[in-house]
């Protein structure tokens, strides 16, 4: 490329800068990050609250999930586990077989209202996910 | 061009606001110089400019402390004008590296009678009609001062896409300035 078109083009005149431009930048970017905080502390406000309800509805499940689990562990699992220790080869079956009991006794101790909370916290969980990946993706499209 | 220290450029990646509104002062009048070459009036162009600072701020995890800041931000920038653009006609950077040994020879340009301060303010003129791309490489690489790689990198194109379409726009400056003297 010639020089002279080169240096033509590195010196082309332009209208003056505005003189409040970058007040105005850095105005309109305090106003986003307030927005920002404000955004923030309604969606940890809200999965507070969710976490609250969504706690107080599954207490009780909890506590009928943790009685399974103590209950229901010696009784099916423990001598599988026990057995798989001593002879590897011929318990693993059995052992499959108790944890997959264990686990529906567990899911019978959660009774309904312990399935919904779960199935809640689930989607809570899903859509905190997106909300995470869906900032990052934002932060990579700029 | 523009040599932010590293602990400013960190602070602002974690997202001190007082370190990134000092980018912004630092900032600012070269990517507005550089914006209003790309965009028709200046109220789009200060549209641009306060849109890539806010995209900049959703995005500061992306500045890398141990590099200067302005061609992140004209990445930025060109995406957004880019934006801009797209809402009023397509805007395509296809690659044309086919095409490129049709052109002539930017070299052979025409003599400038003209001093050069007069042949600059002509020329800015002229840029103002150029295609968007033309105008959009010719103010990254003339404004912004970045370099080929720098340009391929903040518009997604190929690298020699990004050299012929500067060659295109020289050709086409060319051919506006012997339209001008005619």
């Amino acid at each position: 490329m010639p020089e002279v078109w080169d240096s033509l083009l590195r010196d082309l005149p332009t209208e003056d800068v505005p003189v409040d431009l970058t007040a105005r930048v850095r105005a309109h970017l305090a106003s986003a990050r307030r927005r920002e905080a404000r955004m923030r502390i309604a969606v940890w406000t809200g999965m507070l609250a969710l976490g609250v309800v969504s706690g107080a509805v599954l207490w009780p499940a909890l506590v009928s999930l943790l009685e399974s689990l103590v209950r229901g562990f010696p009784q099916t699992a423990a001598p599988a586990v026990a057995g798989l220790w001593q002879a590897p080869g011929t318990t693993l079956w059995e052992l499959a077989q108790s944890i997959l009991g264990w686990g529906g006794q567990v899911s019978l101790g959660l009774g309904a209202s312990g399935m919904i909370a779960l199935m809640f916290l689930a989607v809570l969980a899903i859509l905190g996910l997106t909300w995470t990946l869906g900032g990052r993706t934002e932060e990579a499209s700029a | 061009m523009y040599p932010e220290e590293p602990e400013l450029l960190r602070l602002a990646q974690a997202g001190v606001p007082e370190a990134f509104d000092r980018l912004v002062e630092r900032l600012t009048p070269g990517l507005y110089r550089m914006i209003r070459r790309m965009m028709p009036d200046r109220a789009e162009a200060e549209a641009v400019v306060q849109e890539t600072w806010l995209r900049a701020w959703k995005a500061r995890r992306g500045l890398e402390p141990s590099r200067p800041a302005f061609p992140w931000l004209a990445r930025i920038a060109a995406n957004a004008a880019r934006d801009y653009w797209r809402k009023r006609r397509p805007i395509d950077f296809a690659d044309v590296e086919s095409q490129a040994d049709d052109l002539a020879d930017v070299a052979a340009g025409p003599e400038l009678r003209l001093e050069m301060d007069e042949a600059r303010r002509r020329m800015a003129a002229l840029v103002e009609n150029l295609r968007p791309e033309w105008r959009m490489i010719l103010a990254l690489r003339y404004d912004g001062n970045l370099s080929y790689k720098e340009i391929a990198d903040a518009l997604s194109v190929p690298l020699n896409t990004v050299r012929t379409h500067l060659r295109r726009a020289l050709l086409a400056l060319r051919s506006a300035l012997e339209a001008d003297d005619a």
